[in-house]
């Protein structure tokens, strides 16, 4: 086992002078050293700890558009912390699921970031960053959420879990289905391979002036609105679901949560601000692929990483403001546009065109 | 090379913007759409003008822009603003199921498009696939709405698709012929909405 | 007979199939290219160990031990009538004979047996409702043995021999096309399901077990064994069409399965809804063979026997945890269950477990085997192949739509079973099940687990039979990720790796907040808005669950819903409504009862020109038929 893994790492080494840029594409089998796991570490800890960021500047901008003075951006760091001295109040009716449910679902967004590359091109657990995976570790998170909410008995629980998991089965698929069509669009299956190709396909195409029919503008533009439609829905965000408030008729994720408190809210709520990171990254690197490749491009690598992120969080707070908040069932005929864009770029795709 | 990629984009919008035709129930929006999408395809006009360096290709794109953008979406608010019809549009089937079903034609579309044109021809690729797509979804629009003025939508799509598809394959129509054709449609559009505003008279009266 | 000795046919047939199956996984170890023929004087049977029945048999009796040590505990309430216990001997006996039969007359004497000990166990409860369930079992499963025995006639008159060892590349397309109709009956597939629904719950949920777990995948044995081994590798759209049909039957019967209010009769459509996707895989799989892309058939191949092995386990499992609830609650119904999970522990994480494994969820076995038919089909999209990669388009799509469904009808199933309050008095007494019971359970689940997290040692086994029927392998190393066109590494799925990713964060998640957070906890009531907490009735029930996704896809159902109220009465003052729902399966409402009422319609006319009372007709019958005999013997016989 470990020496034909060796001899793939040799044969490498054997044809490093590439003399074509294609070559290199092509060829990607994981090198790992010791320099990629730690920056690997280094990455996974930068995205979590500026997620809770990333949604307070949204929170921000939304309160701003609306003409209130607007929280720290910082708030949602303190929130937490303040949530962890709380003390955690459970009904009487919850069974063991109540105590691990919170854990599993921050856990699984904390496994997807591990395997998602941000801004170098490797990332900690990248060799086995299946886009399918990723898809399918989402629906594991939903699941234990959904459990969660049914476990006290509550009526807004069961509420919550049944409008979660109609969102779900009507946005999962258009997940899975972008992923497959970027998989399948790159002809690689690892999510780290694919924006590494689509990197270097682009700066292959748009640099250096290389022809192919391999790069496009217009697929991975399809997929990034299809991905807009579903992070919007995923991340309960406004035209389909409304977080601040209250209400039993505008709840879709917040009902499932309703009646965790201190730790667990704290790490169900950070779990969502890992979740939209997540979903906002996967998009910034199709809006953009750039990642670092070697070490020096770092700092220029995190700086265009948070600039995007930037202006993606400007694009959904925009979107948040100008929309109304949408009828339930008015939402498959949206999530079933992106369910359709996505397999109109998967068939474009099919012919690397 | 790097016209061609920027025209695939437009190319795509236009496709984006019928199936959100699709999906969408509100008429005004779907007027905006068409102007939209219209625009999307002067801007693949401007850009195949670009790349071959053509002045037909451009008189193509000014005329487009003039008539298509502007001049119809105009003439649409302004009969819609008249006969007070409903804001949404009802349809024969359901909203979730008309737009898979405008997936599968794309994929219906595909498989002719693969099977008549070889990649290279075509100015951009899958032009062809989403022309005719534009144009199989463009119909179902009109088969499956059940008022007139959604119907002209559905038209106007079809106009589109067929005007996509000319100017990828023939780089350009001759600048008479295609001035022919807009005036035809114009007039036609015309007529179209004086009828609607005579139907709705009637029914009143 | 002394009621005081019914324990002990109990004991002896469940150790008794307990020690045989064990004797066979052991005789499949011993030797693996074994050949033996049983001569009698007026037929031979012969049996032979080859790859996949090897495979089989490890199966079928690995899973019949585990539920054999269930059912010795369990099966203590059907004391009564202990014929049960004679009769799933013989069932679980005669698929074990089944797979090992080596020719054709072997194989339809035990596959009918298979069939009859299978209906008599549908039968046993001898309510009217399993009267119905076991007739049209009955029918249907024969309709499919005609369509078999038609088959292996044809095989005959093709080869002139009776033995599995001249029939290799003997199968034309007509042979398949009969062959796999007639399995597809047995396994439920979408258009001829409409037995399984009924028959699965009906019996006792040792036997559900065997019939959902084991049974069903004796099709698949015989789908493998005629495509595989005796199919003549031609017809490409063989393999489109058992890719369409079994993304359909999958999708479709998820879809029907979040409708069910009846826990056994969930689990039922869910093993429809499995059987679709090992159909995708056999159909990707053929088709690959057909066209030669050899890495996509052996993932597709892979996917197919993982996904048997993943289902079984999970599925019995499950049935299994069904029963206890039905033995320990008096009712399969969720919406008179739910807060199951205080009062029977541990039975509710092995059903969590069960649940997450046939859902898909990642770190378990079911992932993996979903992992491997996705890959496939994403290889047969990138082949370019002009129809099979619409074809695989949708199916992806479908296939997709299935994964976030399961989801749903799972959360379903263990929400409101399980978690909650008590909805009824019945939910509200019940205990943990005895241990050997829970027993039973757990070693499948436990299984599950390890398949899930180290599925080398499996795929390894497994490789054997990928090389019997495809004549390759696939890499079974950790770190080498799977290739499917140009021999280019396209993705990796490394199960190890991501649990101990899982295990490594939560313990860091829990490290940080045992020591950053205040570890103060209180219980209290659920908030309820200050209304009434102690109504039990007022949380969310199964049909509420599941109706909004209903809704969506509403066209898949027929439903016929009504509300009974009192009409006199002003709206807020009623004291009560009722509300019921009937799900209908849209297949037999529009196919199997048209074809039902014309079938009675033309008997009535036969039966009016038969029974007529003029003695010439009768008479030119008997010539007429004749006649009739004689032109098949002049024109197709000689």
């Amino acid at each position: 086992m470990i020496s034909s893994w060796t001899k793939i790492s040799l044969k490498r080494v054997g044809t490093k002078n590439y003399t074509e840029i294609r070559v290199h594409i092509n060829d990607m089998t994981y090198n790992y050293n010791i320099q990629h796991l730690i920056i690997g570490i280094v990455q996974f800890f930068v995205i979590v700890l500026l997620s809770p960021l990333f949604a307070g500047f949204i929170h921000k901008l939304k309160q701003r558009a609306r003409g209130q003075k607007g929280i720290n951006i910082f708030q949602f760091y303190i929130n937490f912390n303040k949530l962890l001295k709380k003390e955690v109040v459970l009904s009487k009716d919850a069974t063991f699921i109540s105590n691990i449910a919170p854990y599993i679902v921050f856990v699984s967004y904390l496994v997807i970031l591990l395997m998602l590359p941000a801004f170098y091109r490797y990332s900690l657990l990248g060799i086995s960053s299946d886009v399918i995976l990723i898809a399918y570790t989402l629906a594991l998170s939903t699941f234990f959420m959904t459990l969660y909410a049914m476990d006290q008995g509550s009526a807004f629980g069961g509420l919550g879990a049944s409008r979660e998991w109609f969102l779900t089965v009507l946005s999962e698929p258009s997940l899975i289905f972008i992923f497959i069509s970027l998989a399948i669009y790159t002809k690689q299956g690892r999510i780290t391979d694919i924006f590494y190709f689509i990197q270097k396909g682009a700066s292959n195409a748009f640099l250096y002036g290389v022809h192919s029919y391999a790069v496009s503008i217009a697929i991975p533009f399809l997929l990034f609105i299809s991905l807009f439609i579903v992070s919007i829905s995923e991340n309960a965000r406004i035209p389909i679901d409304n977080p601040e408030t209250h209400l039993e008729l505008t709840m879709f994720h917040e009902a499932n949560i309703l009646e965790a408190s201190g730790k667990h809210l704290g790490i169900y709520e950070y779990g969502s601000y890992l979740k939209l990171t997540v979903f906002l990254t996967v998009m910034s690197l199709i809006l953009f692929p750039y990642m670092a490749v070697n070490i020096y491009q770092i700092p220029m690598a995190l700086i265009v990483y948070i600039l995007k992120m930037i202006i993606l969080c400007i694009l959904i707070a925009g979107v948040e403001i100008v929309n109304p908040k949408m009828r339930v069932f008015r939402v498959p005929n949206v999530l079933s546009v992106s369910f359709i864009l996505s397999l109109i770029a998967m068939i474009l795709s099919i012919r690397g065109f | 090379m790097i016209m061609e990629k920027i025209a695939e984009l437009f190319i795509i919008l236009i496709l984006v913007s019928v199936v959100l035709n699709v999906s969408s129930p509100f008429i005004k929006f779907a007027i905006k759409l068409y102007s939209f999408q219209s625009l999307m395809l002067a801007f693949y006009i401007l850009m195949g003008a670009v790349h071959f360096n053509s002045i037909n290709l451009y008189g193509s794109f000014v005329i487009t822009v003039i008539f298509k953008v502007i001049l119809i979406p105009y003439f649409l608010f302004k009969t819609l603003k008249k006969v007070k019809i409903d804001k949404e549009i009802d349809m024969y089937i359901g909203i979730p199921e008309a737009v898979v079903f405008a997936g599968s034609l794309t994929l219906l579309s595909n498989l002719i498009a693969q099977k008549i044109v070889t990649v290279g021809i075509t100015f951009g690729a899958f032009v062809f696939t989403i022309s005719l797509a534009t144009f199989l979804i463009g119909a179902m629009l009109m088969i499956t709405r059940k008022t007139l003025f959604s119907q002209i939508i559905g038209f106007l799509t079809i106009d589109n698709a067929i005007f996509l598809a000319a100017n990828s394959i023939t780089h350009g129509m001759p600048l008479l012929v295609e001035l022919g054709v807009l005036f035809d449609l114009f007039v036609s559009i015309l007529i179209l909405s004086i009828l609607i505003l005579n139907l709705r008279r009637n029914a009143a009266a | 007979m002394n009621p005081k000795y019914n324990g002990i046919y109990r004991y002896f047939f469940g150790c008794l199939s307990i020690l045989i199956s064990a004797l066979f996984i052991g005789l499949s170890f011993y030797d693996s290219k074994q050949e033996f023929i049983i001569k009698s004087s007026f037929i031979n049977f012969s049996f032979r160990f080859d790859a996949l029945s090897l495979f089989f048999v490890i199966f079928i009796s690995s899973l019949s031990i585990f539920i054999s040590i269930f059912s010795i505990k369990y099966g203590d309430i059907y004391d009564k009538k202990p014929s049960l216990f004679f009769y799933s001997f013989f069932f679980i006996m005669s698929m074990i004979i089944l797979v090992i039969s080596n020719d054709m007359l072997t194989f339809l004497i035990f596959w009918e047996l298979m069939s009859i000990f299978s209906f008599l166990l549908v039968i046993y409860e001898g309510s009217e409702e399993s009267r119905r369930a076991g007739f049209l079992y009955f029918l249907m499963t024969h309709i499919g043995t005609i369509l078999i025995t038609t088959s292996f006639i044809m095989l005959y008159l093709k080869t002139s021999s009776l033995s599995f060892d001249y029939y290799k590349g003997a199968a034309g397309i007509m042979i398949l096309a009969a062959a796999i109709t007639g399995f597809s009956i047995k396994a439920g597939i979408m258009p001829f399901h409409t037995w399984l629904p009924y028959a699965h719950p009906v019996a006792p949920a040792n036997i559900s077990a065997i019939m959902s777990g084991i049974m069903v995948n004796m099709a698949i044995y015989g789908i493998l064994k005629f495509l595989f081994v005796f199919g003549s590798g031609s017809g490409p759209f063989l393999g489109i069409i058992l890719l369409v049909i079994g993304a359909l039957s999958a999708l479709l019967g998820i879809m029907y399965a979040m409708a069910q209010k009846d826990i056994k009769k969930l689990l039922a459509f869910s093993t429809i809804e499995n059987m679709g996707i090992i159909f995708m895989g056999i159909g990707v799989s053929y088709w690959a063979k057909v066209e030669n892309f050899k890495s996509i058939e052996y993932l597709a191949m892979l996917a197919v026997l993982l996904h048997v092995v993943n289902h079984g386990l999970s599925k019995s499992s499950l049935f299994m945890g069904s029963g206890l609830i039905d033995k320990y609650t008096h009712t399969r119904n969720m919406e008179k269950l739910g807060g199951l999970s205080k009062k029977m522990g541990q039975l509710s994480v092995l059903f969590l477990i069960g649940v997450m494994s046939i859902s898909a969820m990642p770190p378990l076995n079911g992932f993996l085997s979903e992992w491997y038919l996705y890959i496939s089909l994403i290889g047969s999209v990138l082949t370019n192949n002009l129809y099979m990669v619409y074809f695989s388009v949708i199916a992806i799509a479908l296939l997709s739509l299935t994964g976030a469904a399961a989801g749903a009808a799972f959360t379903k199933l263990f929400g409101i079973t399980f978690l909650g309050k008590p909805r009824t008095e019945n939910a509200e007494n019940a205990v943990e099940p005895h241990v050997i019971e829970r027993i039973g359970i757990a070693i499948p689940v436990f299984l599950c687990i390890f398949i899930g997290i180290y599925p080398y040692r499996i795929i390894s086994a497994l490789n054997a039979v990928i090389f019997y029927l495809t004549g390759g392998t696939v890499s079974s190393n950790p770190f080498s990720a799977v290739r499917i066109i140009n021999a280019r590494p396209f993705s990796l799925y490394a199960p190890a790796l991501i649990a101990i990713a899982f295990a490594a964060a939560s313990s860091a998640v829990f490290l940080y907040l045992k020591i950053f957070s205040s570890g103060k906890k209180r219980i209290f009531e659920t908030w309820a808005c200050g209304l009434d907490e102690k109504n039990s009735k007022a949380q969310y029930s199964g049909g509420g669950f599941s109706s909004s996704i209903m809704k969506v896809f509403s066209s898949f159902y027929s439903s016929v819903s009504e509300i009974n109220f009192e009409k006199d009465v002003k709206k807020y003052f009623r004291t009560k409504s009722v509300y019921t729902e009937e799900i209908n399966d849209i297949f037999e409402k529009y196919i199997y009862i048209p074809a039902e009422k014309l079938y009675l319609k033309l008997s009535e006319i036969f039966n009016k020109a038969a029974n007529s009372e003029n003695i010439n007709v009768s008479l030119g019958y008997l010539f007429l038929s004749l006649i009739v005999c004689f032109i098949i013997y002049i024109f197709i016989i000689r």
